[in-house]
């Protein structure tokens, strides 16, 4: 079984699981699952085997059309197995074609290029890759071409696409986080002066003047000496500022309360879909859902049915993998088992019918599709099958019946049934139609099931409130302190942050939200620290979430190209503004 | 935002009446040679206005006792109280019963009046206006429209100045000129009724020499009577040594912010202590991610050599990976180890490999790398019996 660290460790149960299940009703010639996932027979590891040799021959090859033949065979060694994507092998002619361009082989490493778009249409890795080559030609209008092909394909992918909002949502919240932290600087900013005088004052009462002033910076840095003094600073200049600030800006103070409370819930749920998202069943379900054959698919198959033992959607999905391969003895022993427990599972009915069917056994064939058209009246397959069923039976009269209950069901696609050689009985997938099922397993198996039952599940509802009890009791103390100390009055906010002179002005400019916040536009200041942090913080995006798992990187030239004349128009725009204002 | 200029530039009334014209909300500070106005506005009406040399207790307080609405002993009583008792003047006097909050507000509005009707003789000084949302005010207090107070003010122009080297005119703020109840109509009668605004009185447009200089020289002896004289006051601000502290301490907390963001992202959004285990799951997931992106690289990187790369560089130069890729997600360099068929990754910090978070690749388990993986037996190779969906 593959290894994959920090995979097996989350996933600590599966080895311990894989040596506890019950051996899985394999025959003699079917090699283990333990060594390879699922259970194989002879013939579809002789594929896989022809597959690994095709590719050797294609790597081998310095004749464009040899090669495309090459490509030609393995898609086709694939379809023998229902597979039409082969990811790996797209990202290996993606490196291939790098690795030829650096060698100035150019025509080699555009025909990879073509091979690694036919192996997995539509990744941007490619597009991406053609990039490279192409500036490496000094092709730097295809270069730029094919980087602006690139991009709109990050999206086309589910788990790179899920993957990409998920970090956009966490460099989002950071967004607003640090957003927040250059709000309170502003705000310290604008009346920190004033803070300090009016607890110097205080302090005035009882002390010398220079004493006074020692003791109001100690009353304003006492925090930082505490145990993770750094956090509390901020938080305590928060409230101590409160006072100070307009309404507006005690809006946005208090949603910066609250996000802290509420970014840890947000977190722990985006985490958990992350580590589903990127588990080996996981990505092995979405390569079934697109066709898609990597190497480690059958291994990480057997992670899911290691993980998940007893889930009937886990066992349908197993039996439609099987039926693929062509191995129908372990599919129909997985849709028994799924007919076991759902007795009127249409998919698993018609499927084991045509399974009776292939082996001639009519008879039985009949029964199981009569059942799974009694369940589903509605299902035309169910009619179709029934009907060829009582064709080989010599059942004339109800074959007719069958075929016409059929056609009256859904005339289009019976004939295009009819129509299709090959195809004597219909098999539905239905195994794979229900991954979305088996993924809120997943999730809920990692979520703790079980496991955080009682006073665990308690602790963990009480550890994940916490963070919102104390952000709702900042806004308590803030409120106390004001209402305590409001008939003393405060200090008047005087001046601007800056002393009148050249400084001003550029203050102004460059440090956002400091001109709001000078009058108490909270809201103004807090988008106007917002918009240039963002711009800031673009480059860090892709590594300040989880690195999405692209087989060819592609660089992070976009945020920085986005970033820098983003600021550069937004502190333009600024400029402007103030040039004119000033004249 | 802020406007400011000069009433050089732009005289009061045309300041007022942009303001009320435009609904504003904010306070307008007039700053004169010898005193602060500042006049709070509610949605372009006045509802408050105060000054720096009169408190408006004491504004109140000669009000009441000139309007005749508090008697001289009950006034000094009250005065006294409030000396023993702090708190507001006003509520003060409410509460206990000296009189009642209606008359009270009505005094108020009366000294506001009074105060912008002194204020609008200026012809010197500066402004600025502050836009906010909301402005204090007291509660009951009727607003007063910048058109009326125009208005009035017209009205209550006293005569043609003297020469300035006769007598000074009449100080401009602090306590309003005695009130002439038979010549003078009530300040805020509800009679009243507004006037087309037309070009602005000449006396209020293009105030006289007199009014130009609306305070007498420092060292003059004060006039006698309601007019008492100012001291000159500093504009307030925070002393000169004390204005480092705001910019030291947001300086420190934004150095703060951005060494946090680049250092431990996390802790912007799971900053408490208890939050650690929190912060732990979500290392060891991007670290995972990490993970997966490397041995995905690997193992195309295998596809085409048959081996693992000796070094992680091998594959950012192949670009496979990127450079940031080499770090772990706290920034810890990783240790790369490759053997024949599977290789380690651990983050090192300090030298010293992190206890935990390291991680076992194989080519174990892949068909298209693991040579074990596909062994053959030499059992039937019959072609499989494939339906299509």
């Amino acid at each position: 079984m593959c290894r994959r660290g920090d995979r097996s460790k989350r996933l600590a149960a599966l080895a311990l699981a894989l040596l506890l299940a019950p051996a899985a009703a394999a025959r003699a010639e079917v090699s283990s699952s333990q060594l390879t996932g699922v259970e194989m027979t002879p013939t579809v590891r002789q594929t896989l085997k022809q597959l690994e040799e095709q590719w050797l021959q294609w790597i081998v090859q310095n004749n464009r059309q040899e090669a495309e033949n090459a490509v030609e065979d393995l898609l086709d060694t694939a379809h023998q197995i229902g597979m039409k994507r082969l990811p790996d092998l797209s990202a290996g002619a993606v490196a291939r074609a790098v690795q030829a361009a650096r060698q100035k082989d150019f025509p080699r490493a555009h025909w990879a290029l073509e091979a690694a778009e036919r192996f997995d249409p539509g990744r941007p890795e490619t597009a991406f890759a053609e990039s490279t080559v192409d500036r490496l030609q000094g092709d730097w209008p295809g270069a730029a071409a094919a980087r602006l092909r690139a991009y709109p394909r990050l999206f086309g992918h589910p788990l790179e696409r899920y993957l990409w909002f998920q970090n956009l949502l966490i460099w989002f919240l950071i967004l607003l986080a640090m957003a927040g932290c250059l709000f309170l600087a502003v705000q310290m900013l604008t009346k920190g002066s004033a803070l300090f005088e009016a607890l110097a004052e205080l302090f005035g009462r009882w002390l010398p003047r220079p004493v006074a002033m020692a003791a109001a910076g100690l009353a304003l840095l006492w925090p930082a000496v505490l145990p993770y003094g750094l956090l509390w600073l901020p938080l305590y200049w928060s409230i101590l500022l409160w006072g100070y600030a307009s309404a507006s800006e005690r809006v946005v103070l208090i949603a910066l309360w609250v996000l802290l409370g509420v970014s840890p819930l947000v977190l722990d749920t985006q985490r958990r879909q992350i580590a589903v998202a990127l588990s080996p069943p996981a990505q092995a379900m979405e390569s079934l859902e697109e066709h898609r054959l990597y190497g480690s698919l059958f291994s990480d198959l057997g992670v899911l049915r290691s993980l998940l033992p007893r889930s009937v959607a886990v066992k349908h999905l197993l039996a439609d993998v099987h039926r693929s391969l062509g191995q129908w003895d372990q599919a129909r022993s997985l849709y028994r088992q799924v007919l076991e427990v759902e007795p009127d599972n249409t998919s698993a009915l018609l499927n084991l019918g045509a399974y009776s069917f292939l082996k001639a056994d009519f008879g039985a064939a009949i029964q199981s599709f009569q059942k799974a058209a009694k369940v589903d009246p509605a299902n035309a397959a169910a009619q179709y099958n029934l009907s060829q069923a009582y064709s080989e039976s010599y059942m004339f009269d109800e074959q007719k019946v069958a075929l016409k209950k059929a056609q009256e069901i859904d005339f289009r696609m019976v004939n295009s049934w009819m129509a299709n050689s090959q195809q004597r009985v219909v098999t539905v997938p239905g195994g794979l139609a229900r991954i979305p099922e088996i993924r809120r397993e997943l999730l809920e198996s990692w979520s703790g099931g079980g496991g955080r039952e009682g006073s665990a599940g308690r602790a963990l509802l009480f550890r994940r409130g916490q963070s919102l009890l104390v952000s709702l009791s900042l806004v308590l103390v803030a409120v106390a302190l004001h209402l305590a100390r409001r008939p003393f009055g405060y200090k008047e906010l005087t001046g601007g942050a800056f002393s009148e002179g050249a400084f001003d002005r550029w203050g102004r400019v460059l440090l956002p939200g400091v001109a709001s916040a000078e009058v108490g536009e909270g809201g103004k200041a807090y988008l106007a620290i917002l918009v240039p942090t963002a711009l800031l913080m673009l480059p860090l995006f892709g590594t300040l979430g989880a690195r999405i798992p692209w087989r060819y990187d592609p660089g992070n030239l976009a945020s920085w190209v986005v970033a820098i004349l983003g600021l550069a128009l937004y502190f333009g725009v600024r400029l402007r503004q103030e040039l004119r204002d000033a004249i | 935002m802020s406007v400011e200029g000069t009433l050089d530039l732009f005289k009061l009334p045309e300041i007022l009446q942009l303001i009320s014209q435009q609904r504003k909300t904010g306070i307008l500070t007039v700053q004169g040679q010898q005193d602060i106005v500042a006049i709070s506005f509610l949605n372009g009406r006045i509802v408050a206005a105060d000054a720096l040399n009169q408190t408006l207790e004491e504004g109140l307080a000669q009000i009441l006792h000139k309007e005749g609405m508090i008697s001289a002993p009950d006034l000094a009583r009250a005065a006294s109280e409030h000396q023993a008792a702090g708190g507001r003047l006003i509520d003060l006097l409410v509460e206990r019963r000296y009189i009642e909050r209606s008359r009270l507000l009505e005094a108020l509005r009366l000294q506001t009046s009074r105060l912008l009707e002194q204020l609008l003789r200026w012809s010197q000084g500066d402004f600025k206006f502050y836009s906010g949302d909301e402005v204090s005010y007291e509660e009951g207090f009727e607003p007063i429209s910048v058109e009326e107070l125009l208005i009035h003010a017209v009205q209550n122009l006293p005569p043609a100045p003297r020469p300035a080297a006769a007598a000074p005119a009449p100080r401009p703020v602090a306590v309003a000129p005695a009130p002439q109840p038979a010549a003078e109509p009530a300040p805020m009668a509800p009679a009243l009724r507004p006037v087309s605004p037309g070009p602005w009185p000449a006396a209020v447009a293009k105030p006289s020499p007199a009014a130009a200089v609306p305070f007498p020289p420092a060292d003059e002896e004060p006039l006698p009577g309601a007019f008492r004289k100012m001291k000159v006051e500093p504009r307030p601000a925070a002393p000169p040594s004390l204005a480092w502290v705001g910019r030291l301490l947001a300086a420190a907390l934004a150095v703060l912010a951005f060494a946090a963001l680049l250092r431990v992202s996390d802790v912007l959004v799971l900053p408490f202590p208890w939050q650690e285990r929190e912060r732990g799951d979500l290392i060891r997931e991007r670290r995972s991610a990490l993970y997966l992106k490397i041995d995905h690289a690997a193992k195309t990187w295998f596809l085409l050599k048959g081996s693992f790369p000796d070094r992680l560089e091998d594959l950012v130069a192949a670009g496979l990976l990127a450079a940031a890729d080499l770090r772990d997600p706290q920034g810890h360099p990783l240790l790369y180890v490759a053997r024949e068929d599977s290789y380690t990754l651990e983050p090192v910090e300090n030298g010293k490999p992190i206890l935990g978070a390291e991680t076992s690749e194989a080519i174990t388990g892949n068909f298209l790398l693991d040579p074990e993986f596909l062994k053959l037996s030499g059992e039937s190779t019959a072609p499989p019996l494939v339906l299509l969906d």
